[in-house]
């Protein structure tokens, strides 16, 4: 067997040619041609020739390893036993945190919206009522109830500043944006001619 | 998505790693780094993207063996120089694809990765190019190169291919 820099430039350009045979590549007639009038007059192309196509053969009839039943299984169990043991999943189950969190956003979101000077005390009292205690939200039923009736009173405050902001918002837009977009618009009278803008100024003047 | 790749992605770690044992390890690994980044990951990228990983874990496991030693590689070099059967024997007993696997074997892991998905597997050029991250000149280049290592290592072995 030859080694590459001991061969021609014929057998080099051959076993180039080969290659892209064995990639799956057409060769242009011309290569093909002189490949087919090279590959008769040389032995050792030949030889390279057959040697490569049973080569592929034999790699392309490689058995496929199977992966086995049991390894799949241990994967399953391991992002199973990740998917239980990830914090998302047990913020999911904790209604309670998740209830508690959106009764104090409402609170607070009713409390920056809630500008009458005269309920300052009922303010305190509800930012000390929402505050709340699970272990006794569960032992005091009184608790209970003061808990619920305080979270509807802030949810129903929640509300109307919901609705006020709306409708400041929507007057803001209407004066200000639409107002002074309309105001930007440039306006283009037709023009007039020099009869008309004379009748004009007399009307005016008699106005 | 994983059944459909599990088969080829261990076959491809097993013959690059030739321990079946780690690439078992290896497969393991990738899908459960796959369910790890399944957010992250498109589901028509996912079968790449397993691949990449894989491949990835191979290199990192065979370039540690490097560093740890390298007398497992030469004993395997040894033995399947040593009392290889002849042509007519493999055969007759069939067993071209053993000395071919060994012969694959003492490829460096670029040319034996490069063999694998095309020739064994017969993966399109566009996709080992992205999994190699090689341009195509480059990959047919290397392909050519592995073909010939190849082909001289079984000679060497006695088995005329």
């Amino acid at each position: 067997m030859k080694e590459t820099d001991e061969l021609s430039f014929d057998c080099r350009r051959a076993r180039k040619a080969i290659h892209e045979i064995l990639d799956g590549d057409k060769l242009d007639e011309d290569r093909s041609l002189w490949l087919q009038e090279h590959l008769p007059r040389c032995a050792d192309c030949r030889e390279f020739d057959a040697e490569m196509r049973s080569m592929q053969g034999a790699l392309r009839s490689l058995p496929v390893s199977q992966f086995p039943d049991a390894a799949l299984d241990r994967v399953w169990e391991q992002t199973i036993r990740q998917d239980q043991a990830s914090p998302r999943r047990n913020w999911r189950i904790d209604w309670r945190s998740f209830a508690a969190a959106a009764v104090l956003t409402a609170a607070a979101f009713g409390l920056w919206q809630w500008n009458r000077p005269d309920d300052l005390d009922e303010r305190a009292q509800t930012v000390g009522l929402i505050v709340i205690d699970p272990e006794r939200v569960r032992s005091d039923p009184e608790y209970a109830r003061q808990i619920a009736e305080e979270t509807r009173r802030v949810l129903g405050l929640t509300s109307d500043a919901l609705r006020r902001t709306e409708r400041a918002a929507f007057q803001g837009i209407l004066v200000d944006e639409v107002g002074g977009a309309l105001g930007k618009v440039p306006v283009h009278w037709p023009e007039q001619d020099d009869e008309q803008t004379e009748r004009n100024r007399q009307r005016e003047n008699e106005l | 998505m994983v059944r459909e790749q599990k088969n080829r992605v261990y076959s491809y770690a097993a013959m690059l790693l030739r321990n079946q044992a780690e690439a078992q390890d290896v497969v393991q690994e990738s899908m459960v780094r796959l369910w790890q980044h399944q957010s992250k990951v498109e589901q028509a990228g996912a079968p790449m993207w397993l691949k990449r990983t894989a491949h990835n874990l191979c290199i990192d496991r065979i370039r540690r063996r490097k560093v740890r030693s390298e007398v497992g590689t030469e004993e395997l070099e040894a033995t399947s120089t040593d009392g290889s059967p002849g042509p007519d024997r493999l055969a007759e007993s069939g067993r071209l694809g053993d000395e071919i696997e060994r012969a694959l074997g003492q490829l460096s892991e670029e040319d034996r990765s490069v063999l694998i998905l095309r020739e064994v597997q017969e993966r399109p050029y566009a996709e080992i190019a992205e999994l190699l991250a090689l341009p195509m000149g480059t990959l047919k280049a290397r392909l050519h190169r592995a073909r010939e290592q190849l082909r001289k290592k079984l000679i060497r072995a006695g088995v005329t291919p």
